[in-house]
């Protein structure tokens, strides 16, 4: 994992590698039917691109809800940016770890 | 043996209901809580004695319009079912949220006015539901007495979300049905619904919705503000703003309670759509960290309008409820009323204030213009291999 890191940084200097996972209580799939997936992404992007792509890929219209967190608890705004979230909330394999959920349902 | 089971289940949730006021004591919880009351946009404050505050709580409390489960709905036409125990809990819950704010900016309070807007919600709709059908095959818009009846819900639900009645629904999926459903509303005339479904507020899409203006912005909206009282009411609309939000993963988080503490303060505070463990509660007002909630899950008999018309009554709760705030799920609805410019402006301020104090805590996205969501259809990005998608901009 470490020397896959490695490779990332060097390839792409202005770039952070994310490793997105669906939660596990989440009926959200990808197409392939797995729940998680990776991503490289500009550290100077915002999130809005990056909710953008993940509704595209999960074909989720812009009025189903999604959420995404760091550490198990913090939200990640839209309007922050990638590179700010990276330094503060990077694993140490070099990955920023991001949790998808969507709503609770209630009956 | 469907209809023993249905009527047990129906015992058991009444059942509860009203236990939950002894085993939690609640008056006596209400007696300790020696704390401002925050009750919708209302503040009850700490400088009375207990006795009248009180007494102003549950005047405030039982005047707000209740919907819970019913049972012996007629004609729901897609499926068996005759009630919503069980399943419908969210569903009331958005509607009182919808009922609170209309009220609220009409200021309703005479009783015909009230059993016009409660007919709205009313779970027996007279047949209208045959009609509403044949309508919006055909494109139509026409006015409806009960554009928000549970029938309709279902209908709409199953046609555009592929939900089956009996489903259990999310916040947005609810949020998203009763959107599409007030235009069938008179009160569509001078009010619109405003969401953000990634817990944005967008000053310029607000501005949209209110002022039928597309290029507003903060300066655009002070000018205007100032010239408040040289417009007529009928040229621009209220708006119920809906802010969806997660805060916390598996359980809330702290920080983002606090932020939502300070948001129950807001003058323009019309409740909460939230919920504990996959029970839905309308949440109306706070004391400290404890919740005042108004709560679905109470079995009633399905109304139409003759009998709404004879009495209002099984659209109060008499039973204040309370639950401190750790034990709520993090999904909730912040819901408030806007009504004119001043109102708009106000609250973007105060926003404002509340991000720069609270900085990431504050859960909310403001942007002043949805011009950054707009670059998104530049951006592209490659599937290098199956392993990692490379984004470009």
């Amino acid at each position: 994992m470490q020397s896959i890191q490695v490779s990332f940084a060097d390839k792409y200097p202005d770039r952070v590698p994310i490793l997105l996972q669906i939660t596990d209580k989440s009926k959200i799939r990808f197409s392939d039917g797995s729940q998680h997936k990776k991503y490289l992404v500009s550290k100077s992007d915002h999130f809005y691109h990056f909710f953008q792509i993940l509704r595209n890929s999960l074909k989720l219209s812009k009025k189903e809800a999604i959420y995404l967190f760091v550490n198990n608890s913090g939200l990640i705004k839209p309007e922050s940016q990638v590179g700010e979230i990276y330094s503060k909330h990077r694993s140490n394999d070099g990955f920023l770890r991001i949790i998808l959920s969507e709503y609770a349902t209630f009956g | 043996m469907q209809n023993l089971c249905g009527s047990l289940l129906n015992r058991w949730y009444n059942a509860k209901f009203n236990l939950t006021q002894y085993v939690y004591d609640i008056d006596k919880q209400l007696r300790q809580q020696d704390k401002i009351i925050y009750i919708l946009n209302d503040t009850i404050s700490n400088d009375i004695d207990i006795e009248q505050r009180i007494e102003k709580l549950k005047q405030i409390f039982t005047k707000i319009i209740w919907f819970s489960y019913r049972k012996n709905i007629p004609k729901f036409q897609i499926t068996s079912l005759t009630s919503d125990t069980g399943w419908g809990c969210m569903i009331r819950v958005a509607q009182m949220a919808l009922a609170q704010i209309i009220r609220y900016y009409h200021s309703f309070n005479k009783p015909e006015q009230l059993i016009v807007l409660i007919r709205h919600f009313i779970d027996d709709d007279d047949n209208e539901l045959t009609d509403f059908i044949q309508q919006t095959n055909k494109n139509q818009i026409e006015y409806y007495h009960a554009p928000f009846s549970i029938q309709k819900i279902v209908h709409f639900a199953k046609v555009e979300l592929k939900k089956q009645p009996g489903d259990w629904y999310k916040p947005d999926e609810i949020l998203q049905t009763l959107d599409y459903l007030f235009k069938y509303s008179q009160y569509s005339l001078n009010m619109q619904i405003y969401i953000n479904y990634e817990c944005a507020f967008i000053l310029q899409d607000a501005i949209q919705q209110m002022f039928n203006y597309n290029q507003g912005n903060e300066i655009w909206l002070k000018e205007r503000a100032k010239n408040n009282n040289q417009f007529n009411s009928q040229d621009y609309k209220g708006i119920c703003v809906f802010l969806p939000a997660r805060i916390g993963l598996h359980n809330t988080n702290k920080d983002y309670l606090e932020v939502m503490n300070q948001l129950m303060t807001l003058p323009y505070f019309q409740g909460i759509i939230g919920g504990v463990s996959k029970r839905a509660l309308y949440i109306v007002g706070r004391i400290q960290d404890y919740l005042i909630y108004l709560d679905p899950h109470f079995v009633q008999n399905a109304q139409n309008f003759e009998d709404l018309s004879k009495s209002q009554a099984s659209y109060t709760c008499q039973n204040i409820q309370l639950i401190h705030n750790s034990l709520i799920d993090p999904s909730i609805v912040i819901c408030l009323c806007i009504r004119n410019a001043l109102e708009l402006l106000d609250l973007w301020q105060i926003l404002q204030h509340l991000k720069q104090e609270y900085q990431e805590l504050f859960f909310i996205s403001l942007l002043e213009s949805n011009n950054e969501l707009q670059i998104l259809n530049s951006c592209q990005y490659i599937d290098q291999d199956d392993e990692l998608v490379n984004i470009v901009k």
